[in-house]
């Protein structure tokens, strides 16, 4: 009996129909933006390894990171870190209790959200 | 140790290494902002083998590996439950970040 009762939940894992709140948007945005940073990593060694090298290496990452592709890749990572910053700060302010009332949360959250872009906008146009 | 005091490490480790990530990005780019001369091959190579700046750097990667450790294993413990999948994958992350650990090591040090 109990069983059934508890079957009848409404069990929703269909992504498309679940509405977060901006919140959750900013929370699962800095999970991927986080996985992103992860999967780059040996890519910025790679070059700070070959920038330390020599003149050559030096020139190469140089070149290389003037290519319309680097300069895409340079731009997607900053995009990730800036986000993945902005909503790392909100989270340690709301650790130490500050704006952790709900509307002061969905405040916060839509404040990285307007920085972000901001910034996205101007480190964009200083790359191209 | 207790699971919870596990936990808890993690979660002070995740919160400390952000803080050291975050002074370091910061300085580094009020000082890439503030630098007048071209950046030549001699200034990078110099300003980042000087024993400050290797050292920091250094610091600063090790900061990186052990908050995308917590980082990472939180993501698999909540999206990967069969335990031998789990369990590989955390080993699997777990040695990669310290190969990248110890190339930075070599490059900086």
């Amino acid at each position: 009996m109990k069983a059934t009762i508890m079957n009848k939940r409404p069990v929703y894992l269909n992504l498309l129909k679940i509405h977060l709140p901006i919140g959750g948007i900013l929370s699962i945005a800095h999970r991927i933006s986080g996985f992103f940073l992860f999967l780059l990593i040996p890519l910025w060694i790679y070059l700070l390894d070959l920038s330390l090298q020599n003149e050559q290496g030096f020139s190469d990452v140089k070149q290389l990171l003037d290519g319309w592709f680097f300069k895409l890749v340079v731009i997607a990572c900053l995009w990730a870190l800036i986000h993945h910053f902005l909503a790392g700060i909100r989270h340690l302010l709301l650790d130490m209790d500050i704006g952790i009332e709900k509307q002061a949360a969905t405040k916060s959250a839509w404040i990285v959200f307007i920085v972000e872009a901001v910034l996205v906008l101007i480190m964009i146009g200083v790359i191209l | 140790m207790s699971r919870h005091a596990h936990g808890l490490k993690a979660w002070l480790a995740q919160r400390v290494s952000a803080v050291y990530l975050t002074i370091y990005l910061l300085v580094i780019m009020v000082m890439i902002l503030g630098c007048d001369q071209p950046l030549t091959y001699t200034v990078w190579n110099d300003w980042l083998k000087s024993s400050v700046m290797s050292i920091f750097t250094t610091l600063f990667f090790f900061a990186l590996l052990l908050h995308a450790w917590v980082g990472i294993r939180d993501i698999l413990m909540d999206y990967v439950h069969p335990f031998v999948i789990r369990f590989s994958l955390l080993i699997f992350i777990a040695v990669f970040l310290m190969i990248e650990a110890l190339w930075v090591v070599r490059i900086l040090l």
